[in-house]
């Protein structure tokens, strides 16, 4: 009677999958009107300047400028941000700091996964190098550079990535340093051997105009980035059910599979995929989740304290004799308990909303003069209408035009659905969690 | 009855709850170095501040004076022009570099061996101006000439700062290496050269 009572509580306690809950300025920003997120971003922060959620709010600010075609804002406030901006690394800060960070009983100051701390720099450098600020570009293509040789990480653990060594290989060619920029170029290359159209891209992306002759780079961000939304877990932990919240990374549809550059109605060329934020965020998450899962519990032991304590409190109260009604009663008050403290202490789940899923870029020859570039976006993920973004670039002789396109932007809003409750017990994620567990006892 | 005489009224708390709020409301408060020098000592930052300036300043002077260049100036005062502080560093410190410019300037002009043309002047030429961007710190013969013969110049001061920087999970340390080297307009020949150290660290 007992486990049939606690099957239907179950059931019937299951978490019905919900929207990822949206906030106005993400609306606005996917609705074409990222100068009117940028200003709601910034009304927020005026208002909370001192709020736990300072550091991400002007993560967002950031790309709502860059996609208001504002970049020497958001670079400006990128460098501010990566000042203050603390790192929580997911996969190796210990689980107690795991669970007093992400799993906190008052919202703490936002601390930034290192991919997102990359993508500060990667987004800095962008903006500079589209304001024409080759010095500045190439400090930011510098501070990427440390973080992607991080000492003290095993080499399996430091992100990888073409496109921000790419780009530091170009920022750093732009301000005269060709060595630099040379071995940022070599170790992008590393990266992608065996894939013609990347090293092909590569080439492109490591030469300079020649004589006579200008260059234009464009970097297109597309798709949105996975967001981290409450998830609810169940796993029986010493053969008692413990059922916590925890971010749980979501993809999220979006981007257009065809994007092509026209200069002067010509095709110019078509952008290469090199960084796939999506894709490498949920790797990374996958790497992440059993240490996410043992903090979670770490950080859920004074609940299950509590509603063990209120199970035995009715159980054992000495008024009475041993009842199996009362037996029934206390396991399920318990499970209420538990129930009720889970739903109250969600996890941290803020993240940097507004990144792409993805960057494609292609950098090509150009004679100086004015040129009137077109980015065309088709086949949309949410169905959204083809597009052509245009931009009017003046070149001049030996000069680097930069254009960043974010794609996103008009794509439309598209609600994302909140993972629903799962028993994870016996995955793979769960067996290690509780391994950690154990072995943190 | 005296229970209730003894405690404090509504009043008397809510006062005591302001005064204890008030610091809590005030604003920022302000400091000037002239009464608390103090102020000006701790490094808040990995960027080069005033003091790391004034090190740099003062080295690169000390040896400057007792450098066989100077020793074997020719009598008058020699043309010579800062062209730029190139920032070859992982730390945004463009303005650092800009007040250094500014610095070793007044440094060569306190010196009184030089006739110094100031680098705004240089700068506001706009052809030349891209033309030394573009060289950096390798300037050709021909902007050499042009500045000879457009200014004055016998000699030029190029500085480029490189960095060392290291991260580990709870430090981030950054090494200066600030390069100063003077060059003769006419013959390109490097006639100085001054290397000057600033380490700074972030521990988190």
């Amino acid at each position: 009677m007992r486990a049939a009572l606690l099957g239907l509580l179950l059931t019937a306690g299951c978490y019905a999958p919900a929207n990822v809950r949206a906030e106005p300025y993400q609306r606005a920003f996917y609705r074409g009107h990222p100068d009117r997120a940028a200003d709601m971003l910034q009304q927020r922060l005026d208002e909370e300047g001192s709020s736990p959620d300072r550091d991400v709010l002007r993560l967002e600010l950031a790309s709502a400028l860059v996609a208001a075609g504002r970049d020497a804002d958001a670079s400006a406030l990128l460098v501010d941000a990566d000042d203050e901006l603390e790192t929580l690394d997911y996969t190796r800060a210990p689980l107690d700091t795991l669970a007093e960070w992400v799993f906190a009983r008052e919202p703490k100051p936002y601390r930034a996964t290192r991919f997102e701390r990359l993508l500060v720099n990667a987004q800095a450098l962008l903006g500079f190098l589209v304001e024409g600020q080759a010095q500045e570009a190439a400090v930011e293509a510098r501070r990427a550079r440390v973080l992607l040789l991080q000492s003290g990480l095993p080499d399996d653990e430091r992100y990888a990535s073409v496109l921000i060594w790419a780009l530091a290989g170009v920022a750093l060619q732009h301000a005269g340093a060709r060595g630099e920029a040379d071995d940022a170029f070599r170790s992008a290359r590393e990266l992608c051997h065996d894939d013609p159209a990347r090293l092909s891209a590569l080439d492109a992306l490591q030469s300079p105009p020649a004589a006579g002759q200008g260059s234009l780079l464009v970097v297109v961000q597309n798709g949105r980035a996975p967001v981290r939304a409450q998830a609810i877990v169940r796993l029986w932990v010493d053969h008692a059910l413990r059922r916590v919240q925890f971010p749980a990374l979501v993809a999220r549809p979006g981007g257009y599979a065809r994007i092509e550059v026209e200069v002067d109605d010509a095709l110019a060329g078509v952008p290469v995929p090199l960084l796939d934020v999506g894709a490498q965020a949920l790797r990374r998450y996958d790497d992440e989740l059993p240490r996410l899962l043992a903090a979670a519990l770490v950080a859920a032991v004074p609940r299950a304290f509590a509603s063990d304590a209120v199970a035995r409190a009715i159980r054992h109260d000495d008024d009475h004799h041993h009842d199996t009604t009362r037996d029934v009663l206390a396991d399920l008050a318990g499970f209420l308990t538990g129930e009720l403290l889970a739903e109250a202490l969600p996890a941290d789940t803020r993240c940097w909303t507004l990144l792409p899923a993805e960057f494609r870029v292609l950098r090509v020859p150009l004679l100086p003069g004015a040129h009137r570039v077109d980015v065309t976006l088709q086949d949309s993920a949410l169905g959204a209408p083809p597009r052509r973004v245009e931009w009017q670039v003046d070149l001049r002789q030996g000069e680097l035009a930069v254009i960043d396109c974010v794609t996103a932007v008009e794509e439309g809003w598209a609600d994302v659905q909140a993972p629903g409750e799962q028993d994870l017990t016996h995955t793979l994620a769960g067996q290690q969690a509780l391994e950690l567990l154990h072995a943190a006892d | 009855m005296c229970a209730e005489t003894g405690r404090p009224s509504r009043v008397a708390l809510a006062l005591l709850l302001a005064v204890a709020l008030l610091p809590a409301c005030s604003g920022p408060e302000y400091s000037r170095a002239a009464e608390e020098p103090e102020i000006d000592s701790p490094a808040l930052s990995t960027r080069l501040d005033s003091k790391d300036i004034d090190l740099a300043l003062a080295e690169w002077v000390n040896q400057l004076a007792r450098s066989e260049f100077v020793k074997g100036l020719p009598p008058g005062k020699p043309g010579i022009a800062i062209l730029s502080f190139e920032n070859a560093t992982s730390e945004h410190i463009s303005g650092a570099l800009d007040t250094l410019l500014t610095a070793a300037e007044t440094q060569l002009v306190q010196s009184n061996l030089f006739h110094v043309v100031d680098n705004t002047t240089i700068m506001r030429d706009a052809v030349l101006a891209e033309r030394l961007r573009d060289a950096g710190d390798a300037v050709d013969k021909e902007t050499a000439a042009a500045l000879g013969k457009e200014f004055g110049i016998q000699y030029f001061v190029a500085g480029r700062v490189w960095d060392t920087t290291e991260k580990s999970d709870d430090v981030r340390r950054v090494q200066y290496h600030i390069f100063l080297r003077v060059t003769d307009v006419a013959t390109l020949q490097l006639m100085h050269q001054t290397r000057v150290d600033v380490t700074k660290q972030e521990n988190y």
